[in-house]
């Protein structure tokens, strides 16, 4: 256990040192700001356009009634926030996969190690403890940075439900960063080039952070027209569920395409945590996670997988002695 | 002159060789056929789905129903899939292809080989460049090619003469786009000093240009920037977003790219314009693509004429 430990801690200080790292942290944390920032400018935008048009209204002579003012949720500002970290987490936590191998391969140093009394999997289980305990650290500075950013800069008091909800959403992309990390680290053990390695996992970040989802939005039926396509022929939600039913082959294969992501599923269910899916606005945690229960069984699933894999991995490839290329 | 092309085939050859290059650009050519693909499976559906809202809401007894919005769709509107797939797939690829082209002679120790024969440091970096643009100019004219035939095989509407040339145009915009991506891949991979940060830099750099540029332009979140549909539709905008657009106007490379591409290939709300308007139009932009790709070229000299191979050692 005092191996797996003092192997964790040295992985936690090299990545602090390392210049990639804080690059991306630094880097995310400007997103974070911006991201707010811009949420904002949106919100009030919504709000002077709404002003304009109802002042409009009234001076013509029209009802009103019909006009509904934007609503204020706090949570909704973490929207960008939320996709930059599924797009720049993830390559955050590819970084810090790749690393924590191709350094001990590039060296050559794993031979020496091993000439220690310790395990691989000793050796590879201290190094994953090191970098969770980094991902927690950089998810944890993050949300506490935004909370902040919030109660400080926006002067909005976060009740203790949204409190909760903003640790739910760090607990969620803990786990979701914890994935990626895995996948890269497992490309980096089997690969015999650690910069392949890290080629493949931006291919692999590539398409199902990226390309998987835009597949299912585009294909969407409601989104061929601006503004949306029922909305264009004025049919409703309602009536629009019912016309889609002979449909649900199409239907079931554009959610396929989205389902095969883990980014999608992460986002289904932290928008859902955050309310940035109206119908989840001020609604209690138990209905949440009644209705995101699959996506969140399917991120366990997915980290179980990626997170085991590696350690197999790492016992048996016999690429992990391979010198710099 | 003789030097130079003699880089540039050995650049080629090499490039070609490398299985992790020819691996991603199988997955953009596949991905460039998906898109023929998921532009006709998507349209043909909507337009079986207005159908059906008819027969449903005639059973409802409406009578006045509206129009088919899809019938004012742009013939090449089921290419628009490329654009974002070219400024994904094809900007990461362009980037891998410019790191490539630098970073494996400096970790086999050819470039202090090279140095040594009668060669200028200028004329390497000119066949390199040279070598990447013929390799990325093949390599989008192939996926031109594919997406020209693939709207023969799938039942679209077909394409006539000035279509194609659009089509052509905007692969050809492509081909500049993704050149400038390759350029930072080599700039960053003559100057870093581990082959991590050669590739995570220029990463950054993409991002950076793909979404974050265009929000503080538009406030549009990084998901609505995949959208082709919504993408170029943008709400009446706040004076922020107005001044912020303009400031960011030099830099925000993948906005130009997705205007003159949008412009090119029509979209759900307006039809592709004429060709040499919407180069007139856009030729600040095209100047802007171009001048950043010559800032880094000119960058990657300098740093190519103060590098010293005989000391260079690259970490992982």
């Amino acid at each position: 256990m005092n191996q797996i430990v003092t192997i964790a801690k040295k992985e936690f200080k090299d990545a602090i040192r390392n210049k990639v790292f804080l690059t991306f942290l630094i880097f995310l944390l400007g997103l974070t700001a911006i991201s707010i920032y811009v949420g904002s400018v949106n919100y009030q935008a919504k709000v002077s356009l709404f002003e304009k048009t109802y002042a409009q209204l009234i001076v013509n002579g029209q009802p009103s009634d019909t006009l509904v003012k934007p609503e204020f949720f706090p949570l909704q500002l973490l929207r960008a926030t939320i996709e930059y970290l599924e797009i720049i987490g993830a390559i955050l936590a590819i970084s810090l996969g790749y690393l924590s191998i191709a350094k001990e391969k590039g060296n050559g140093t794993l031979p020496l190690i091993f000439t220690r009394p310790i395990s691989r999997k000793k050796y590879y289980i201290g190094k994953m403890l090191g970098n969770i305990a980094l991902i927690v650290s950089i998810s944890v500075i993050l949300f506490l940075f935004t909370f902040l950013l919030i109660r400080f800069v926006g002067g909005v008091n976060l009740n203790s439900l949204e409190i909760t909800k903003i640790l739910l959403t760090t607990g969620a992309t803990i786990l979701y960063l914890f994935i990626f990390f895995s996948l890269s680290a497992l490309f980096t053990i089997i690969v015999k080039h650690p910069s392949n390695a890290l080629i493949f996992s931006f291919v692999i970040w590539l398409f199902f952070v990226l390309i998987v989802p835009q597949i299912g939005d585009t294909m969407d039926t409601d989104n061929q027209v601006p503004g949306g396509f029922f909305n264009a022929i004025h049919v409703n939600k309602e009536q629009s569920n019912i016309i889609l039913k002979d449909f649900s082959t199409y239907e079931k294969l554009r959610n396929g395409t989205e389902e095969i992501s883990i980014t999608k599923h992460y986002e289904r269910l932290v928008f859902a945590f955050l309310g940035i899916k109206d119908m989840y606005n001020n609604k209690f945690l138990g209905f949440i996670f009644k209705d995101k229960l699959q996506d969140l069984d399917l991120i366990v699933i997915f980290l179980l997988v990626f997170g085991i894999t590696p350690v197999y991995a790492f016992n048996r490839s016999k690429n992990l002695w391979q010198q710099n290329e | 002159m003789k030097n130079t092309l003699t880089i540039t085939f050995a650049e080629i050859k090499s490039l070609f060789r490398e299985r992790i290059v020819y691996s991603i650009t199988l997955v953009f050519i596949l991905m460039s056929m998906a898109s023929s693909f998921i532009g006709w499976s998507t349209f043909t559906t909507a337009n079986a789905v207005y159908k059906s809202s008819v027969v449903f809401l005639q059973g409802q007894g409406i009578t006045n129903i509206a129009s088919n919005p899809l019938l004012k769709i742009s013939t090449l509107t089921s290419f628009d899939n490329l654009i974002i797939y070219i400024s994904l797939i094809g900007a990461l690829l362009a980037i891998i292809v410019g790191h490539h082209s630098m970073m494996h002679e400096r970790k086999s120790g050819i470039l202090q080989v090279l140095f040594t024969r009668p060669v200028t440091k200028k004329s390497v970096i000119f066949g390199k460049v040279l070598g990447l643009s013929i390799t990325i100019f093949s390599i989008v004219g192939i996926t031109a090619l594919i997406s020209i035939l693939s709207s023969y095989f799938l039942p679209l509407t077909p394409l006539n003469f000035s279509d194609i040339s659009h089509l052509l145009v905007f692969f050809f915009i492509s081909f500049l786009y993704m050149l400038f991506f390759a350029v930072i891949g080599l700039y960053f991979a003559i100057n870093a000093k581990s082959q991590s940060l050669a590739l995570f830099l220029p990463v950054c750099i993409w991002v950076g240009i793909t979404f974050i540029l265009p929000e503080l332009g538009t406030g549009l979140t990084p998901t609505a920037l995949l959208n082709p549909v919504t993408l170029l539709q943008l709400p009446i905008l706040d004076t922020f977003f107005q001044v912020s657009q303009k400031l960011l106007a030099p830099f925000s490379l993948a906005w130009h790219y997705y205007t003159i591409s949008g412009e090119l290939l029509g979209s759900s709300f307006t039809a592709s314009l004429p060709i040499l308007k919407v180069l007139m139009k856009n030729i600040l932009q095209i100047l802007t693509l171009l001048g950043g790709t010559f800032i880094f070229l000119f960058l990657s000299i300098k740093s190519l004429e103060r590098f010293d191979s005989k000391g260079d050692v690259v970490n992982e």
